[in-house]
Formats: C-alpha cells, structure tokens, sequence
C-alpha cells in the first residue's frame, strides 16, 4: 500500500463533527436564513448564544440598555455577524488543538483560521462578490489537513522542511512529494467524507493552488491565507515557505496601499475575535 | 521574568533577569534597542509599515506600524535616562513568503522604512538577520544585552 493510499485509510477513521456543527454550515449556507431561525437556533446553542449576548452588551455595540434577549441579540447584530460567531464556536474549535507534526501550538492554528476567515470576507466585500459565502467555512477550515496529517497520520513535518528550504520550493510541493498527498489535499477528502459542499471542499482543496479551482471562494481564502502566513500569524514550522499565485493575487486587484489596509483590518478583526472568546 | 511581546506591543524593562521574547516575526519586524550603561532595554514587534493607514489607531496604539513604533520605542527609552550614542539596536524579521514575482511587498517596505527611521534618528543598526522566508523568534536578554534569533530549531546571536 503507498503512502497516500496510508493515509487516505486514516482520513475515514477521522470522528465526523457534532451535529450541531454540521447544522450551524448548513444554516449559514442558506443564503437568505431568517433572523427568526437564527434565534431559533441559538437557543438550542448554550456557548454561540453567550457569545452573542456578550458582543451585543461589549463597548462597541452597547448604547444604552444591556440586551437580555438572544432575539434582541440577534437583531441587533444582524445575520453576518451572529453567523460568524455561530462558525467560530461550533466549527472553529475543530483547529484548536495543538498539531504535533506541524509544531503547532494550542490555539495557534485557530487564530490563523480565524484570521483567514476575516481577511476573505473583507476581500469578498471589496470585490462586491455576490456568490453564496463559501469562503467563510472553507477559511475557518482551509488547514484542517494540517490536523489530519500531523495528529492523525502523526507525520513529522521536519525533514519535508529541509527539503522545500533547500530546494527554495513551496512546502505543499514536498508534501505532495514525500508523502503522495498534500495538507490541503488531506483536509479536502476529510471534508468529502463529511459530505461538506463542493465549494467548500474545492477551497481548502485548492487553496495553495487557487488557479485549479472554478471558485471565487478559493481565490479570497488564498490570499488571505497568503497575508497571514506572511506576517507570521499562526505558522508552522514550514515558515513563510509557500507561494503566492499570481493570478489569484491580480485577480482581487489589491494596490500595495490596500493589501496594507485589509492586513491590517485582518489584526484588528482578530484582536476582537480573541477578546470575544477569551483568547 | 520573561516578557512576549506579541504583534503590535511594545516593552521596556530594565530588570536585571529579565528576557524579552517576540515569536514569528514574518513580514513583521522586530527591534532590539539595549543600553549597556544604564542596562535598560526594550523591544517592539510592527507589522505594517507606515501609520498613514489609519492615523488614529497609530495614536492609540503607535507598535501597530514601522513608523510610529520605532519612533515611540526610541522616546520611551531616552525619557528613561538613555543617550542616543549609548543605544545597540538590533532588527530581524521582514521576511516574505516565496514571492519571486513581488506580489506582496510588506517585509521589504517594513524594512526600508524601519531602516529610514533609524537614519533620521541618526541610529546604526548593530546587527540584523531580515528577508528569506522564514519565522524568527528574536530575544533580548538583559543579564548581558544580547540578542538572539531562534528560527528553525537554531538559535543564534546577533
């Protein structure tokens, strides 16, 4: 049996989410969810539910009165934001843990989804997409295969490394190399066996190779994920050894001064993600 | 006691024991500044490089940009008694990801600015370890003002 054929035995064996996950994704994918339902659902949603009333009662939202009421809440809000967080608690946690064979620390793989998240909602919005938002669940997700190589596979990361430093090659290239399937890979046949959609899966599928992939989802998570690997946010032990494609790149149309302003809207997103959920 | 400065954060310190400790610098820069008269020290970690993005957040928080951070950095520790001849400033990070093409230029611009700053202020840079595309962890230990870089497993002085 090949390497590859190894692993993709170990992906089945991956445990599928919790169905409240698996809910909260197809909630979010509906494109025109009703406030009535998001309420609904929070009120079966304990952790979410606080988190909204947290964010509605914090200084940048509160005016006046607290807000008790998750309806309240939720109005109050509106639907992006109350779904992001319904995504970062229920979907998020799944990078959380610490990736041995990546050298990942708790946590720091979480922050850089999240980070990724927030940077391709706000090149979607620069871009006036109006394509459903895939790019949030696959930004959250784009690296989950990290979690299924280093933890699952228990692969070590390291001599891959020597190998794309020596070579001045893109770290994705090796792992594909040496192990017959690369991260981005890994994460994209988890997300099939968890009968996720196929632009999702498409984008953490392509999202080292964005050129591949049909989707404007996959072009934003690539170069958010760019961005954020480049200022150092939540990098493994492969470093900043990855390329950035040049068509995904021109295709959102970013001058030195924007790339600078979402990279910045990024940092700023993500400090309020970690005060939200006491990072 | 050790002191992590995280992105965006500023820290000065003239305890003896002290060490502080940026983690993955990427396109971010790092700088050390180190008076060995008066042992006082201090560490800044900036990840974008001009504050003109949003002038009233660099005034709220001034560690966020190349610019306004090291400029900040310098005035803390000379109102904390130190002398401009007396200064060691040591700089790292301002890598890039394989970017053969210059996509992204924010390492590159971090670096030129940073290095604009330091000449305005008339300060040489003592010792660097910037560009490539890798992450630094960068210490400042004040027991003897050195400067370490840690990158890949290795850690190395500067």
């Amino acid at each position: 049996m090949s390497r590859r054929d190894e692993i993709i035995g170990k992906i089945a064996e991956v445990p599928a989410l919790p169905a409240s996950s698996i809910n909260a994704i197809a909630l979010v994918q509906s494109k025109d969810v009703e406030l009535t339902e998001l309420t609904k659902f929070l009120e079966h949603e304990p952790g979410p539910a606080a988190n909204v009333l947290k964010l509605v009662n914090s200084a940048s939202y509160n005016l006046g009165q607290p807000v008790g009421t998750i309806k309240d809440a939720v109005i109050r809000l509106g639907r992006k934001q109350v779904m992001n967080i319904i995504l970062s608690e229920l979907v998020g946690p799944v990078t959380k843990p610490a990736v041995r064979g990546y050298d990942l620390p708790p946590n720091d793989l979480w922050q850089h989804s999240i980070v990724v998240t927030i940077g391709a909602q706000i090149i979607a919005a620069r871009q006036h997409s109006n394509s459903p938002d895939y790019y949030s669940v696959a930004g959250l997700l784009h690296d989950v295969g990290k979690i299924v190589l280093g933890t699952f596979v228990e692969v070590d990361a390291e001599p891959m490394i020597e190998i794309a430093k020596n070579e001045r090659r893109p770290f994705n290239e090796v792992e594909e190399q040496v192990l017959g399937i690369d991260h981005a890979e890994a994460g994209a046949i988890l997300l099939e066996n968890w009968k996720f959609p196929q632009e999702i899966i498409n984008a953490v599928r392509w999202h080292h190779k964005p050129e591949e992939s049909p989707y404007e989802a996959t072009r934003y998570v690539h170069v958010a994920d760019s961005i954020s690997l480049m200022t150092g946010i939540g990098v493994g032990v492969e470093g900043l050894q990855y390329s950035p494609s040049e068509e995904a790149v021109k295709a959102v149309n970013l001058s030195v001064e924007e790339t600078e302003k979402v990279t910045f809207n990024m940092l700023i997103g993500l400090q309020e993600a970690k005060r939200l959920f006491g990072m | 006691m050790q002191y992590i400065i995280g992105i965006s954060d500023m820290k000065v310190t003239s305890g003896p024991e002290d060490v502080l400790v940026t983690y993955s610098l990427g396109s971010c820069v790092g700088v050390t500044v180190y008076d060995p008269v008066r042992k006082i020290g201090g560490m800044i970690h900036c990840m974008l490089p001009l504050s003109r993005i949003d002038a009233l957040k660099a005034k709220d928080n001034p560690y966020m940009f190349t610019d306004t951070g090291t400029t900040s950095l310098l005035k803390t520790i000379y109102d904390m008694g130190s002398l401009k001849k007396d200064l060691v400033v040591k700089v790292a990070g301002a890598a890039s990801l394989l970017d053969e093409n210059r996509l992204f230029k924010i390492g590159e611009r971090n670096h030129t600015v940073l290095r604009k700053v330091l000449w305005i202020n008339g300060i040489m840079i003592a010792g660097e370890d910037t560009g490539g595309s890798i992450a630094r962890t960068m210490y400042l230990h004040m027991a003897d003002g050195r400067t370490t870089i840690k990158s890949c497993g290795k850690e190395s002085e500067l």
